[in-house]
Order: C-alpha cells, then sequence, then structure tokens
C-alpha cells in the first residue's frame, strides 16, 4: 500500500496558494510525501515560458468524457461552449489535488478539481483530506 | 599353402571392411537422430534480426539483442496481469461538503461495480 499526494499548481493563482499551505500541514502530520507540479504556461525564467504543461484533469472538458459518465446536461453545455468558439477543454483549471493510492488491486486515484477559499469550507475541507489521507496512509501498517 | 593365404587374407579383409561398414552405418544413424532433433529445436532467426520473436511455451536465451514474445508463462512464472489506474474525479465543492465519504462510498461502489 502507498500514498501520495500531487498538487498542480499555477504560480500566479491564489487557490493554489492556499491549497499549497493545506496540503503541507497535512502531509506534514500524517507523513505522507507531497508532490508538487506547476502546469500551465507560466514559468519562472528560461525555456519554462516556453512550455505548455496540461493539467490532469482537462480531458474531463471533452465531450468525450461527458458522454462517457453520463453526464448530459455537462455535454450539452460544452457543445453550446464550442458552437461559440470556446474549447472548455483548452483552460487550465488549476489547482489540482491528485490522492494516489495503491495496493494489491491496482492504482486508485481521487482527483478533486480547484479548492476553496472562505473559512468555514476550507475548514471542512481540511478534516475531509486529514480524515481521508489519515484512513488511506494508516492502511500502510 | 597359397590356399591357405587366401583364406587369411579373406578373413583379414573381410573384417576390415565389415568394420569400416559398422563405423558408416553408425554415423548414417548418428546423422538420423540429429536431424530428428533439430526438427524439433526451435527455429532461430537470422543473425541480423533484432525484433519480435513469437515463441510457444519454450524460450531459450539467445545472445544478442532479441525480443521476445511468450505466449505461454513459464512453469513457475506467475501471471501477468495489469489493471487500470481508476480514478474519481470530485470537485472542491463536494471535498467542502459534509457527505464528503457517503459520496466517496458511492463513487468507489460505482467504480468497483460492487454497489450495485
Amino acid at each position: 500500500m502507498y500514498v501520495y499526494v500531487v498538487l498542480e499548481y499555477s504560480p500566479r493563482c491564489p487557490r493554489c496558494k492556499v491549497a499549497e499551505k493545506t496540503l503541507r500541514n497535512i502531509c506534514d502530520r500524517l507523513g505522507v510525501p507531497l508532490i508538487l507540479r506547476r502546469v500551465g504556461s507560466e514559468g519562472a525564467v528560461g525555456r519554462d515560458r516556453f512550455a505548455y504543461h496540461p493539467t490532469s484533469i482537462q480531458h474531463t472538458f471533452t465531450e468525450d468524457f461527458a458522454e462517457r459518465v453520463g453526464d448530459i446536461e455537462v455535454k450539452k453545455v460544452i457543445q453550446d461552449l464550442k458552437r461559440l468558439g470556446i474549447d472548455p477543454s483548452g483552460f487550465t483549471a488549476t489547482p489540482v489535488i491528485r490522492i494516489v493510492f495503491g495496493g494489491n488491486r491496482g492504482q486508485r486515484e481521487i482527483v478533486i478539481r480547484g479548492f476553496p477559499l472562505d473559512r468555514e469550507s476550507l475548514r471542512q475541507t481540511y478534516i475531509n483530506l486529514y480524515q481521508t489521507l489519515k484512513i488511506l496512509a494508516g492502511g500502510r501498517k | 599353402m597359397s590356399s591357405v593365404v587366401s583364406e587369411a587374407m579373406y578373413l583379414i579383409f573381410s573384417s576390415i571392411f565389415d568394420l569400416i561398414e559398422r563405423w558408416k552405418r553408425r554415423k548414417r544413424k548418428k546423422k538420423f537422430y540429429e536431424k530428428l532433433e533439430e526438427k524439433k529445436r526451435l527455429p532461430t532467426p537470422p543473425r541480423w534480426y533484432t525484433g519480435y520473436v513469437r515463441v510457444g511455451d519454450r524460450a531459450r536465451i539467445v545472445g544478442r539483442h532479441t525480443k521476445l514474445v511468450v505466449d505461454v508463462p513459464f512453469y513457475g512464472q506467475t501471471k501477468y496481469t495489469y489493471s487500470a489506474p481508476e480514478k474519481i474525479y470530485v470537485t472542491a465543492r463536494e471535498v467542502a461538503s459534509p457527505d464528503w465519504f457517503s459520496l466517496l462510498k458511492y463513487l468507489h461502489e460505482r467504480i468497483t461495480g460492487r454497489g450495485e
């Protein structure tokens, strides 16, 4: 059994900063590795400026994915947006939190898109994430 | 006297010829069995070929860069099983709700097909 958390962040995103702070706190307390991955095209310097790194949820904004999941409303919205000339799969939605865990039955992932900023939601999110990771990390022993 | 000599000569030469005949027969037999063995063995690909080689349940180690495709697992080899990583996609609103764990349970059951 293994658990690790991947945070896909964008440098100039306030939600990413809060997410990083929260996840760092949780992961330090539980001893779970946290991996940071910069996405988008906002690099610091050099050749990173010209590279675009997609997030791991961009394919969820496509018609195929919505159809496969069975979400007809989302599929209609995507179709409407495409008619207006907007492709939602081209957007970089950050932050993305990937909780990756696996054991004998293969790898599993919980992919969370977005992060709240208001106090009450943040508190609830902290509790939920902490409990989830505690359950998952506790299975290693 | 001459008859004795001729008899002796006959004996000597016949035994020598018999010996040669026996050697030849043994050689022929050996060749026959070697051919049979060769037929049993796997065909070897040409020396310049480094691509994939399909073998049945037997495989030999070839001393060069050869990629083997094995149809049947060897004796004692564990069966290779692959399960694709399963992903649960959720949003921040769902994480921030108090029903987070019931949702996770529902989604997990939906993925594994245990809930149906």
